[in-house]
């Protein structure tokens, strides 16, 4: 073993070290159920900051951002603003009430709010149950394939125990120490995905030459890659042109409201502390994110650069090679023993959001499932237990499905985005906001959203190509039906509208 | 010839700057005028609305 892996052996050892023992030490403030999945309501500012920011910031973000940049040039620009925009969104749009509310009423999931304003213990319940189940895991499988591409280059390691590694170290601190652990460790990943990407990025940006050559280079390839869009034409006139203006358009919703509502994003509203963090915690979410990821988009037009000017080679034989573009930036940039650095930030990256999403979706089916719908008198230690053993068989099956990922993974995990967005966003800014919102226009609008955004990703796929993406077409169809059914049925109770504070405030 | 910023057009220079601070004018603006309930309550019940 060479003198540059063993350091980064080293320093990948000594950061599982790290994330393991904080998260044994949150363990011990489990305490009871309330504790395991919404922290006792007791993560302080930036704790509760941090983990809206890494539960949103991924490694697939973090690697494929780059890869939209490389591919894609300026006019990708967009996502940089859209996604931290969703951090800022999840907390004061949906954030701000649904804590207020959920301390009072002793919400421990987002499905709780729902099945109460809705007046619906099992059917809504049990629909945005399922969706939780099935877009949590596409994005697992999706975390883990990144997590294996990452250490399999970093550490020399085959892909099935760098995959393998990675998901036994997550499984393990969120079995032992549900939401506070994944809160506290999220802190130290947010604190190495920040302090790595700030230090990284302008020393390759640097060393391609800067900025404005960069920028040059990008316009020598296509004069439209340092504008703010493509232009309007369907079909775009070569594949990577899709982000015109109207695309734009559908990203915004998609991306800003798709990614707010996610499950894994919306809940970790319920372990705030205090409600006065609302205040500023928009403001410091988006910001942070909004420097990060900036830097990683721009990574990934330095590396566009590199590969014109010939000191970058992208992979040959594998499915999206522009995805290997930070990576490889940062190869090509630092001595082996520094670059080793980006793999543990990768590694943060992935973790940090697959902690969150093993335990949504632990929590959705040992609290949602089986003790509101299967069994009622379960008690809160059998729900813990529960909750625990799903994590580890979640686990178990992300990592067979990332093992063998799904030729059409990229896909599967748009449509996920998508199936969020035209899901989850319409109950919850109806039920937050709007008095006539029912139960019926709810059910018709979860259901009708579910099934349109299924399908009209397969038509996008494979038989039409649209000019914007298919969710917003999706996630349209969901809001007519939910002020079409509503308004022709009958009104939720008084009792639970004043309960809920709905109404159009904040 | 186009006024150029690091190698970027002006009106590139201004989207991709300008949004991003709009925005922030937006959630400063949110931070001020945001109440949580105990500064409601302290205010002595002007209403609901932040």
């Amino acid at each position: 073993m060479s003198g540059s892996m063993i350091g980064s052996w080293v320093l990948a050892l000594g950061y599982f070290v790290v994330v393991l023992f904080v998260g044994f030490w949150a363990s011990k403030k489990i305490k009871s159920f309330e504790s395991y999945i919404v922290a006792g309501r007791d993560l302080g500012f930036w704790a509760f900051t941090i983990l809206v920011i890494t539960s949103c910031m991924s490694g697939m973000t973090l690697l494929g951002s780059s890869g939209l940049g490389f591919i894609g040039g300026w006019p990708t620009i967009w996502e940089q603003m859209f996604v931290p925009l969703s951090c800022a969104v999840t907390v004061f749009l949906f954030g701000t009430k649904l804590h207020r509310v959920a301390g009072k009423m002793r919400y421990f999931t987002l499905q709780d709010y729902l099945a109460h304003r809705f007046e619906s213990p099992r059917l809504l319940r049990g629909i945005t149950g399922l969706a939780v189940f099935v877009t949590s895991l596409i994005y697992l499988v999706g975390q883990y394939t990144a997590v294996g591409i990452t250490l399999e280059r970093v550490l020399g390691l085959s892909y099935p125990t760098a995959v393998m590694l990675g998901a036994l170290v997550v499984t393990i601190y969120v079995f032992a120490g549900g939401m506070y652990a994944v809160g506290w460790t999220n802190l130290v990943q947010g604190g190495i995905i920040i302090l790595g990407v700030l230090f990284v990025a302008p020393f390759i940006i640097m060393k391609a030459g800067g900025l404005t050559h960069v920028n040059e280079t990008l316009a020598s390839i296509d004069p439209n890659y340092i504008k703010a869009a493509f232009p309007q034409v369907n079909p775009p006139y070569k594949p990577y042109a899709f982000m015109t203006p109207v695309y734009i358009v559908s990203f915004f919703f998609l991306l800003t409201f798709g990614l707010a509502a996610a499950p894994h994003n919306i809940n970790n509203v319920l372990a705030a502390r205090k409600n006065s963090y609302f205040k500023w915690a928009p403001l410091a979410a988006f910001g942070i994110y909004l420097c990060v990821f900036y830097l990683i988009k721009v990574v990934g037009f330095t590396a566009r650069a590199m590969a014109v000017d010939g000191t970058l080679t992208l992979p040959q034989g594998v499915a999206n090679p522009q995805d290997f573009s930070f990576i490889l930036a940062v190869q090509s940039s630092f001595s082996p023993l520094v670059w080793t650095l980006f793999g543990v930030i990768v590694l943060a990256a992935v973790m940090s959001t697959t902690d969150r999403l093993l335990l949504t979706i632990g929590t959705s089916f040992s609290w949602d499932v089986y003790r509101n719908i299967i069994n009622p008198k379960a008690s809160d230690k059998a729900v813990t237990y529960l909750s625990k053993a799903v994590v580890f068989i979640v686990a178990i099956i992300s990592i067979v499905l990332a093992l063998n990922p799904p030729k059409l993974l990229a896909f599967l995990i748009w449509m996920g985005i998508g199936v969020m967005l035209s899901v989850f966003v319409t109950p919850i800014l109806a039920g937050l906001y709007w008095k006539r919102a029912t139960r019926a226009g709810v059910v018709a609008a979860t259901l009708t959203g579910f099934f349109s955004a299924i399908s009209l990703a397969c038509i996008d796929r494979f038989v039409m190509k649209m000019p914007f993406h298919f969710s917003f077409l999706s996630f349209f169809l969901s809001i007519v039906t939910v002020i079409v059914v509503s308004l022709l049925t009958a009104r939720t109770s008084e009792k639970v509208l004043r309960e809920t504070e709905t109404g159009l405030w904040f | 010839m186009e006024t150029t910023i690091l190698g970027l057009p002006f009106l590139t220079v201004a989207i991709v700057t300008g949004v991003p601070l709009f925005i922030v004018a937006l959630l400063v603006w949110w931070g001020i005028s945001y109440r949580n309930p105990e500064e409601r309550e302290i205010a002595g019940g002007e209403g609901r609305e932040s």
